[in-house]
């Protein structure tokens, strides 16, 4: 019998809590270790922001862009990188190329669901912990209407989900295309850095990249210009449809592209 | 003699082979070695041309542009002999390396040495040409050649560093966490994301006296014109003095770390 959507979607979230309570229980036995990834997510966070620091200490920074306002851009694209974590091209082809996906098409969920849970989530706890500290210290340092609050949280979610589902799709593609990809990994990290900066020093081209092709502008650039009022609360409309729509032609063309693969029994 | 340089010859090329291996992901590294320094380009260009700021700690956006030309080309010159002694050490196979008639650290900076000289050819030597014609880059002779020293005198002290980094295996159980902080910080303070001279005054004197600076730095400044001969030829007088404290630290490390190593077999 079909299970209703609440069901699917109530033990996709099930698997989801049961993966990441694993994946730290078997991350906390080595205590050492788990200790240093914290600093690691913490010292990968701090080094933009110093960045951007002295960046506004020797110069004007950015026009039209205070130091608060690129802080915000940057802990929004900490908060987005957790799904890189989640959905890992190089992890992700791994799975693919070593047959390990085999037994994710004998579960009763989603195989693509399985692909994006079965993954360490302690980085992504972290790197989403700071970078939410980092997202509260701009806003406290930044004046806004509380009118723009819930748009923004509603597109910088749906923006994360896009560039997820763009990364996982990243990955099962380069499992077409690569026998190897390693350097997906750092696609993404790239992909991320662009992410930091406000989209109009790329010019036209780029916003079209980053909005479309490897939208992480949805996740940083657009929630963040909405908070700030920006561009219109209209465009709030307009942002979250194409984060939807996206969202499902980067599912769709996952789906599609798994359909070819080829199981390692043969 | 000639024998014994022969065996790491053949180890050099059978090493320098597999690097090219996976060719779609290998050409795809090199293009995304490319896209910090674009990525830089943009937000310098947004910083100096949209605020009408001429120069910035001494440098030019000309400049800038060809810093970070410089210091994506010297990219094969950052050693990551420390993922493989960390690799080996906590595989157990460096057990296999103490048997063999050859070396352990001999056979893995052989084996980064091959990693180096095909990325010199395939990205140093076509950013340095990008740089040259398009920024443009106006440097003689003499500072390519000083340059080219510097260069090597990089990658010997990243190799030394990254040595012991490695070595760190042998203590922690898993060192990968600790290993990635310090490459962060190494490259941050090395100028590998911005001019050692765009740091507070007090920073960059204390980094003036850690060995962090030949790795991006002292290379890219010589090269663009930033700092004089006199004070690269300073500078490398320097770096030797950190090459022979860096290998006497590495051998002493090796020789402590010989007597903690556990494998089967050993």
């Amino acid at each position: 019998m079909r299970q209703s959507l609440a069901s699917r979607l109530m033990n996709g979230a099930r698997l989801v809590y049961i993966s990441q309570l694993y994946s730290f229980k078997i991350a906390m036995v080595y205590r050492a270790q788990f200790a240093l990834t914290i600093l690691d997510t913490f010292v990968g966070m701090i080094l933009p922001i110093a960045f951007i620091t002295i960046m506004y200490n020797v110069s004007q920074g950015i026009s039209g862009w205070s130091f608060y306002q690129l802080l915000l851009l940057v802990g929004l694209v900490d908060f987005a990188t957790i799904v890189v974590y989640y959905a890992n091209p190089a992890r992700i082809n791994n799975v693919l190329r070593l047959g390990y996906f085999d037994t994710y098409l004998t579960k009763p969920q989603s195989p693509i669901l399985m692909l994006l849970t079965k993954t360490e989530g302690m980085w992504s706890f972290f790197f989403g912990m700071w970078s939410i500290i980092v997202i509260a210290f701009a806003c406290a340092n930044l004046s806004f209407s509380m009118m723009n609050l819930a748009p923004f949280i509603i597109t910088v979610l749906g923006g994360v989900v896009t560039f997820m589902l763009f990364t996982a799709f990243t990955g099962i593609a380069s499992y077409r295309i690569f026998s190897q990809a390693n350097s997906q990994n750092w696609l993404m990290s790239n992909i991320l850095s662009f992410g930091q900066y406000p989209l109009k020093i790329y010019g036209n081209i780029g916003a079209i990249i980053f909005t479309f092709a490897a939208p992480i502008a949805l996740a940083s650039f657009y929630p963040a210009s909405l908070l700030l009022g920006k561009i219109g609360i209209l465009y709030f409309f307009a942002i979250f449809g194409l984060e939807v729509a996206l969202s499902a032609v980067f599912l769709k063309a996952s789906e599609t592209l798994l359909k070819g693969y080829t199981s390692a029994s043969g | 003699m000639f024998a014994s340089l022969e065996k790491y010859y053949g180890l050099f090329r059978i090493r320098a082979k597999g690097i090219t291996v996976y060719k779609g992901d290998f050409v795809v590294t090199l293009l995304l070695r490319v896209l910090f320094p674009v990525l830089m380009i943009f937000v310098w260009t947004a910083v100096y041309v949209t605020t009408g700021t001429t120069k910035i700690a001494g440098f030019s956006l000309l400049g800038i542009y060809a810093y970070f030309l410089i210091t994506a080309s010297l990219a094969p010159f950052r050693s990551d002999i420390d993922d493989m002694i960390g690799s080996d050490v906590l595989t157990g196979a460096i057990a296999v390396f103490l048997v063999r008639p050859i070396t352990y650290l001999l056979d893995s900076i052989i084996t980064d040495l091959s990693t180096v000289v095909v990325g010199f050819f395939t990205l140093t030597v076509p950013i340095l040409a990008l740089a040259v014609l398009f920024v443009p880059l106006n440097a003689s002779l003499l500072l390519f050649g000083l340059f080219g020293v510097e260069a090597i005198a990089a990658y010997l002290i990243s190799m030394l560093l990254e040595i012991m980094v490695g070595l760190l295996a042998v203590y922690f159980t898993s060192y990968a966490g600790m290993a990635a902080v310090i490459n962060r910080c190494m490259s941050f303070f090395g100028g590998g994301l911005l001019p050692l001279s765009f740091f507070p005054s007090q920073i960059s004197t204390v980094l003036s006296y850690l060995p962090f600076q030949f790795l991006y730095y002292v290379p890219a400044a010589t090269l663009s014109g930033s700092i004089s001969v006199q004070s690269s030829l300073f500078s490398l007088a320097i770096a030797a003095i950190w090459i022979v404290g860096l290998f006497v630290a590495a051998k002493f490390a090796w020789r402590a770390a010989k007597k903690h190593i556990n494998a089967v077999g050993v």
